[in-house]
């Protein structure tokens, strides 16, 4: 029927219906516009704010990464048995190339519809150097080719126009971040990991379970190399006193006395090390507690000398001699020099001199006391202020070492190997050889791990790279719409090895991810509170400055302590100041203790270096981290931290103690760690309820910029009960919308673009291994009307209707033809036809035929508005029977049960009705931005008069003949009288959800059957049956429907018949007979007799007793496989008196 | 009228306003039945002319063919033949495959754009084989009567760009609005009411200046006024009542209930009918009412004769079934 | 093969050209050796709409 009218028009998109609302939300929605009026070509930088952080760390990658990389791998040396020669192997010096085929520029686009990798050439030198001369020789090599990032400083597509973007076969609004894999658009999940540099006291029952006389606590750092690369290393307390030093090489935990550590560190004495530990809280109250640490620091010196371990050198060398084993490629190395390359790699590998290192490890004892006497909180690991986040970069740079590290040693065996088995001298000299066992170690194997990671999401690592898991590290950028392309990139993840865990605490939503992380936009069920999403304003610190050229991390770091010198810092060079809290409060900067402050100055100093932020960016980051711990008695330990590092969470507030008349920037970037001391305000003009002895030193921007980009085109969430906020955020992830203007070049699984009608675009790509070509057709010629042209492909703008062909191939080695059969129940049309001649030797190996369906809403389609308010289309109702208006003749295109109201609280529907109802009338836009009245207005007076809505709106309904809350008479459309109630009719903005119930109905009356039980088979796509369960049955049985239930069980399921002895009672020994009679009554002329089988028992040799019963044949199944194992079953028949 | 045996009756119309496509008319002495079937038959039953064939021999624009097909269904084409055509499956002439003169009309579209400037291809780009059946906008220009042709650039099917081309052969076909919206004629039909509004003189009178004034504003539509000479409240216009009920409403809230009473006559209807230009919007009320006939004919035929049963016989089971 | 099969044309997804292939061509732009090539829409197709069976 007229199913056009109805219900079309509600899934359209504004744009093309006039009537449809029109709703500005969010100011990130508003930037994208402004920038499009104002700027003549249109620029999307707003856009590529949001996947920058992708983008800068695959360009730190390419930047830098590498070439530190390279330098942090360690060299290997080959000795020839024979001469004692000495070859040193090295990387040096890489080119990493832009993605080329032929020598030609290879596009993004054309990996995509070609189903190849986006990836350039990646070339290492290889060293070579004998006996320690300084002479180096080095030969380049191909490592394979490394994907690149779209939109990277490699990518071709950098810096294009959205001119250029377009006439590459691209969105004009194209923003890469992603990969392409075989065509795949494929991105790097982001994860939480502990915040690097920052060591941070945990209590865990775990730690107890390590050895014998370990205590629950510890304090714990994550360290951080210049390459990404990272060892956590745990000071564990324990039960007399001591600590112990642990760290992990290669899958095992090794545990260190800390005495020993201090000591072989630098050259100290037990006096030293006493004075600093107890410095802590020496006066005063915390005398008592200076007298327990005092008893602990004598316990960890005895431990050492103890063991008669008195200078350095010999703590070096009893370093030295337990590691040995597991220091690859210190074999023949001094014992002291092993101990200092222990010391050197994997104790907090985050600084270089050892001099930090014996006091970060002070530092980090003296906050492990302080856990222990409970002067100080442990800090909570679930918290976003202790977290950072795991960079594709970054992650692509560690692999990317480990893997070269590991090739090294490869090649280092191979070499050794081959000295070994042909005894020649000569090889070590021979570097063409040695190029050739090179090649040997595969050295595609290196790109190909690349590859293979980002296209399965799985690390393939011995050392674990000091990551929680090992899979799910990459997933595919689904283009269903924008919102769920954008929401890809804005992800962040807790870490796959939380989603199994029992316990919900991780998943709580804490105070500390406020502005950071979007309290709205998680998933519900199972990944819940795990896959959180980044507010709109969230950015993530990288190597670049807001210039975008890399950042010299050495210089900012001198101006920083130069600045901090000048407001009152001491210094701790070399030796540490022997003094702490309460008086003094030691300054951390990037886990690099660099001095102390007085507690009576420092909050001086964190103003000034605040304002200095702001003033001189050039010399103290703009995205400096400023997180000062104020003394307080019990709670988290003091200090002031400081943090320039990457792949922090930072977001912009307004600095309200710099004077605006100054009319300077005020927009400061925070971070989580700092902003939990730190007195933010909300922008509404009130004073958040503070105390007048904490003013408020900032001020948010806006009060929507705790939202999702998603969850802010929630018109008014605000006024919605909260979980439809969040159900909204994933709908709005499931629309069909326009998911690409580029559509014609795309070549995705599946996609759906909205029209009027709404079309599914659906590509069927043919690929095979074996040899086969198309252009197949001369032996189909005699299929009459067969659809496909000569080249064995059909045209374009055919239609095929389900179970014609739609594709032949021929192959070349068997010579026969295949044809491809369209599948379904929907005819559907050919879009376009692409082949993809690649290889130009081999016959045509990949097509691409791309079919549309078309999908019209049909009832038990699913459909959405903007609130959560989800539902499926019950009725298709003809236009004539809506009822309609008296007086404008309109009829509603879509009618909801007013029941959806009262239990979902979803007050924004109503909201935007009414809106969208005055604003089509009026001709303007209304503003739904959530929060709105906790604002501050343009002329800078807030809008404390949160004045209703409806009195907004009531009089301006009324102004245009309605009533004062919008509600009509309406008449019936089937009696043309009028319907007694009040009922309100205006626009809302729907979504048509993916989830149509041509993809899902199932249905059969008949079918196939499983070969073993005979019963229906599962699964839709092989015509089987859906389950009829155990609750369904029970349902049955509470109905009493005894017959229904003999239906579905038995009689549409394996009914079966079967012959049963009643004399042995057995189902399996019936045999049947041929009867022989039958050929002598056809001589004879007899009317042939009913031919009944004649079954007999063969235990029992006779046909006396035998029955047929009726039963599942599942009975019968059962029956055979208990005669396998021997067991009988017996049936025993018997008749009941009707029957 | 209701002690009488025969319920006949003689409805009556006057028409109020006439434009092209519009009408508004006034019916008496009938009932709710009749109008909404009038309504209903105005919507769904009066048949148009419109396209529902499309070949598509090249299209190399940006929309796909299913969605142009789709745009130039909905173009409304002059349909004034459309009552003497034969529905195509009915037609005896061209064996039911539609594409005879009697039950079908052939249009032809071939556009190339080969400019720089994008290229609207509308409904005047489609060139008909009957001069009678055309776009609607197309004949209004060519007649000019009425209806402002001046900025009218015609109906857009969709936009080319350089090098982009459209050309297709389409059959348009009798239908009606039932089968698909397209073959709609009537843009809005709907009536209303006639409303009978009686002030209580004495009870008002209680009322100031001021209550009064309130009350006539409390109506969102301008029903009543205030006399300037007398100071009565009077009906200015009783029709722009929507029975929305708030003159009531707001004369209880001010504890004077009963103060106005209105009542919907039920014999009287307003009809206002807005046609899209397939017919003239007078025309299409009179083949509403010539097919509301023929399907009363139906009815009496099916009841009289056993017979009619074949002949009505899928009409019946129409009407049998809703 | 068959000598009379008809040829398919093709245009190139980089420069546009038309070309026209044969069983055993190798799948190649001439003009710019692009080795996507689309197949260009030759014959009528005829749409039904609103044709039960068809698009229901």
């Amino acid at each position: 029927m007229n199913t056009q009218t109805n219900h079309s028009q509600s899934a359209g998109n504004s744009s093309s219906n006039p009537g449809m609302i029109k709703i500005e939300e969010t100011e990130v929605e508003e930037k994208v516009i402004s920038k499009v009026k104002n700027t003549s070509p249109p620029d999307y930088e707003a856009l590529r704010d949001l996947i920058r952080p992708h983008i800068e760390s695959f360009d730190y990658f390419v930047d830098k990464g590498l070439e530190t990389m390279l330098e942090n791998i360690k060299p290997v040396e080959v000795i020839d048995p024979h001469n004692k020669n000495k070859l040193r192997i090295s990387l040096e010096n890489h080119t990493l190339l832009r993605p080329e085929q032929d020598r030609k520029a290879l596009l993004p686009n054309e990996c995509r519809q070609r189903k190849i990798s986006y990836a350039g050439r990646f070339l290492v030198e290889i060293c070579f150097q004998y006996n320690d001369t300084p002479a180096v020789s080095r030969r380049p090599l191909s490592f394979g080719q490394l994907p690149i990032m779209l939109k990277s400083k490699l990518c071709h597509l950098r810096d294009a126009s959205p001119k250029k973007l377009i006439s590459c076969g691209e969105e004009s609004t194209e923003m890469g971040g992603y990969f392409i894999l075989n065509g795949l658009e494929r991105l790097v999940r982001l994860i939480i990991l502990q915040k690097r540099n920052y060591p941070m006291s945990v209590v865990r029952n775990s730690f107890r379970e390590r050895q014998e006389g370990y205590t629950d606590k510890a304090v714990t750092i994550r360290c951080v190399r210049e390459d990404q690369s990272s060892v956590t290393v745990k000071l564990y307390y324990l039960q007399n006193g001591s600590a112990r030093l642990g760290f992990w090489i290669d899958g095992r935990e090794y545990l260190l006395p800390v005495g020993l550590v201090l000591k072989a560190l630098i050259n100290t004495n037990d006096k030293e090390i006493y004075k600093s530990l107890t410095c802590c809280n020496s006066k005063g109250n915390g005398a008592i507690g200076t007298q327990l640490v005092g008893e602990r620091v004598k316990i960890i010196l005895d431990e050492v000398s103890g063991s008669s371990f008195c200078s350095r050198n010999d703590c070096l060398h009893h370093i030295g001699e337990h590691f040995q084993p597991v220091m690859n490629g210190m074999e023949n190395e001094k014992l002291s020099n092993v101990g200092e390359a222990v010391l050197r790699d994997y104790i907090f590998v985050h600084l270089k001199k050892n001099d930090d290192k014996f006091n970060l490890l002070i530092f980090m004892m003296q906050k492990l006391f302080a856990l222990v006497d409970h002067t100080a909180a442990p800090d909570n690991t679930d918290a976003l202020q202790n977290q950072e986040v795991l960079l594709p970069g970054h992650l692509i740079t560690i692999y990317l070492k480990e893997k070269l590290q590991q090739w090294l040693y490869k090649v280092k065996k191979l070499i050794e190997d081959e000295i070994k088995k042909k005894g020649d001298i000569s090889i070590l000299s021979n570097q063409e050889y040695l190029i050739k066992i090179m090649g040997k170690a595969s050295t595609k194997s290196i790109s190909n791990a690349i590859e293979n990671m980002l296209k399965t999401g799985r690390l393939v690592t011995l050392s674990g790279l000091d990551i929680q898991q090992r899979a799910g590290m990459s997933v595919q950028a689904e283009r269903l719409n924008f919102l769920r392309f954008l929401s890809h990139f804005r992800a962040v993840h807790r870490g796959a090895s939380f989603a199994g865990l029992r316990s919900t605490s991780v998943r709580k939503l804490l105070p500390e991810s406020w502005g950071f992380l979007c309290p709205v936009h998680t998933p519900d069920g199972e990944p819940c509170g795990l896959l959180n999403h980044m507010t709109s304003t969230c950015r993530i610190t990288s190597y670049y400055d807001a210039q975008g050229s890399l950042k010299i991390f050495a210089n900012t770091i001198d101006h920083i302590k130069t600045e901090l010198v000048s407001v009152g810092m001491v210094p701790s060079q070399p030796k540490l100041v022997q003094a702490g809290p309460p008086e003094v409060l030691n300054v951390l900067l990037d886990g690099c203790v660099i001095g102390s402050i007085s507690s009576s100055i420092v909050e001086k100093a964190v103003a000034d270096i605040r304002k200095q932020k702001l003033l001189a960016p050039k010399v103290i980051p703009a995205d400096l981290e400023v997180g000062y711990v104020p003394l307080t008695m019990g709670g988290a330990y003091p200090g002031l931290y400081l943090f320039t590092s990457p792949s922090r969470f930072i977001r912009p507030v307004r600095n309200i103690c710099i004077n605006s008349e100054e009319n300077l920037n005020n927009i400061e970037l925070i971070g989580p760690f700092e902003q939990a001391y730190m007195e933010i305000r909300c922008a509404d003009g009130g004073d958040g309820g503070r105390k007048d002895s904490f003013p408020a030193t900032h001020e948010e921007i806006h009060p929507t910029a705790i939202l999702s980009v998603v969850a802010s085109l929630t018109p008014w969430s605000d006024h919605n009960q909260s979980p439809r906020n969040m159900y909204q955020c994933q709908m709005a992830k499931q629309t069909m919308a326009f998911s690409s203007q580029a559509l014609q070049f795309r070549s995705d699984q599946k996609l759906y673009h909205l029209q009027v009608e709404t079309i599914d675009l659906e590509d069927q790509s043919r690929k095979s291994d074996k040899v086969l070509s198309l252009f197949a057709r001369s032996n189909l010629n005699k299929s009459s009307h067969s659809s496909i042209d000569s080249d064995g492909l059909p045209h374009v703008g055919q239609i095929i209707q389900p179970g014609e062909p739609y594709c032949s191939t021929y192959n070349t080695i068997s010579s026969k033809t295949k044809q491809f059969w369209l599948k379904g129940s929907e005819p559907v049309v050919v879009d376009y036809v692409a082949v993809d001649g690649g290889n130009l030797k081999k016959p045509l190996q990949k097509v691409n035929v791309r079919f549309r369906r078309r999908r019209n809403p049909v009832i038990g389609d699913k459909f959405s508005s903007r609130h959560g308010q989800k539902g499926v289309c019950s009725q298709l109702w003809p236009d004539i029977d809506m009822p309609f208006s008296g007086v404008t003749g309109m009829r509603p295109d879509l009618i909801i049960n007013p029941h959806a109201f009262p239990s979902r609280m979803t007050i924004a529907m109503l909201f935007e009705s009414i809106a969208a109802k005055v604003g089509s009338l009026h001709g303007k836009f209304i503003d739904a931005t959530p929060f709105d009245s906790s604002t501050k207005k343009s002329n800078g007076e807030s809008s404390s008069q949160s004045s209703l809505l409806t009195d907004e709106l009531g009089p301006m309904l009324a102004s245009y003949g309605f009533q004062y809350h919008g509600s009509e008479v309406l008449y019936s459309g089937v009696l043309g009288k009028e319907l007694k109630c009040e009922i309100f009719m205006g626009p809302v903005y729907y979504q048509r959800l993916r989830h149509m119930v041509s993809d899902k109905f199932q249905v059969r009356s008949t079918g196939p059957v499983d070969q073993v039980t005979r019963q229906p088979i599962k699964g839709r796509k092989y015509g089987g049956g859906i389950r009829f369960g155990e609750m369904e049955r029970d349902a049955m049985l509470a109905h009493g429907a005894a017959y229904l239930l003999h239906d579905r069980l038995h009689t549409s399921s394996d009914h079966h018949i079967a012959d049963v002895c009643s004399l042995c009672g057995s189902l399996l020994t019936s045999l049947s007979i041929q009867p022989k009679e039958k050929a002598v009554r056809e001589i004879v002329g007899l009317p042939p007799a009913r031919t009944s089988k004649k079954v007999t028992c063969k235990v029992c040799d006779t046909s006396r007793g035998m029955e047929t019963v009726a039963m599942p044949y599942v009975f019968r199944y059962l029956a055979a496989e208990l005669a396998a194992m021997n067991v009988k079953m017996n049936l025993r028949l018997s008749s009941s008196k009707g029957a | 009228m209701e002690s009488t045996t025969s319920y006949q009756r003689f409805p009556k119309i006057k028409i109020r306003e006439m434009k092209d496509d519009y009408l508004k008319f006034e019916l008496h002495s009938t009932d709710t039945s009749v109008a909404n079937a009038l309504r209903r038959i105005m919507l769904a039953e009066v048949p148009t002319i419109a396209i529902d064939l499309v070949e598509i021999e090249a299209n190399s624009s940006v929309l796909n063919d299913e969605f142009i097909a789709h745009r130039l269904g909905l173009i409304p084409l002059t349909s004034t033949r459309a009552m003497e055509m034969r529905f195509s499956r009915d037609c005896d002439a061209c064996d039911g495959d539609g594409q005879c003169e009697y039950c079908s009309v052939e249009f032809h579209l071939s556009v190339r754009c080969d400019q720089d400037q994008t290229l609207d291809v509308t409904s005047a780009d489609l060139i008909s084989s009957d001069p009678s059946v055309m776009a609607v906008d197309v004949a209004a220009r060519s007649t000019s009567s009425g209806y402002d042709a001046s900025d009218n650039k015609g109906i857009i099917i969709v936009k080319l760009r350089r090098g982009q081309e459209l050309r297709l052969r389409a059959i348009a076909r009798k239908g009606i609005g039932k089968d698909h919206a397209k073959w709609s004629p009537a843009a809005t039909v709907t009536f209303m009411y006639e409303p009978d509004i009686h002030i209580n003189e004495d009870l008002m009178e209680t009322l100031t200046l001021e209550d009064k004034k309130n009350w006539v504003e409390s109506s969102p539509t301008k029903v009543f006024d205030i006399d300037p000479n007398t100071q009565h409240v009077v009906v200015v216009d009783a029709e722009a009542y929507t029975y929305d009920d708030e003159v009531i409403k707001k004369a209880e809230a001010m504890g004077k209930p009963g103060l106005v009473e209105i009542y919907a006559k039920e014999d009287s209807f307003i009809f206002t009918v807005e046609s899209t230009g397939a017919v003239k919007a007078s025309q299409l009320v009179l083949n509403a009412i010539e097919i509301l006939k023929q399907k009363l004919d139906a009815v009496r035929l099916s009841e009289d004769t056993v017979e009619a049963d074949d002949q009505f016989g899928e009409l019946n089971a129409h009407m049998r079934g809703g | 093969m068959d000598p009379q099969v008809e040829p398919v044309a093709y245009i190139c997804g980089d420069c546009g050209m038309e070309n026209s292939l044969k069983p055993a061509d190798v799948i190649q732009c001439r003009e710019c050796g692009y080795r996507i090539l689309y197949k260009k829409r030759t014959r009528r197709s005829k749409l039904i709409l609103h044709h039960i069976g068809l698009f229901t």
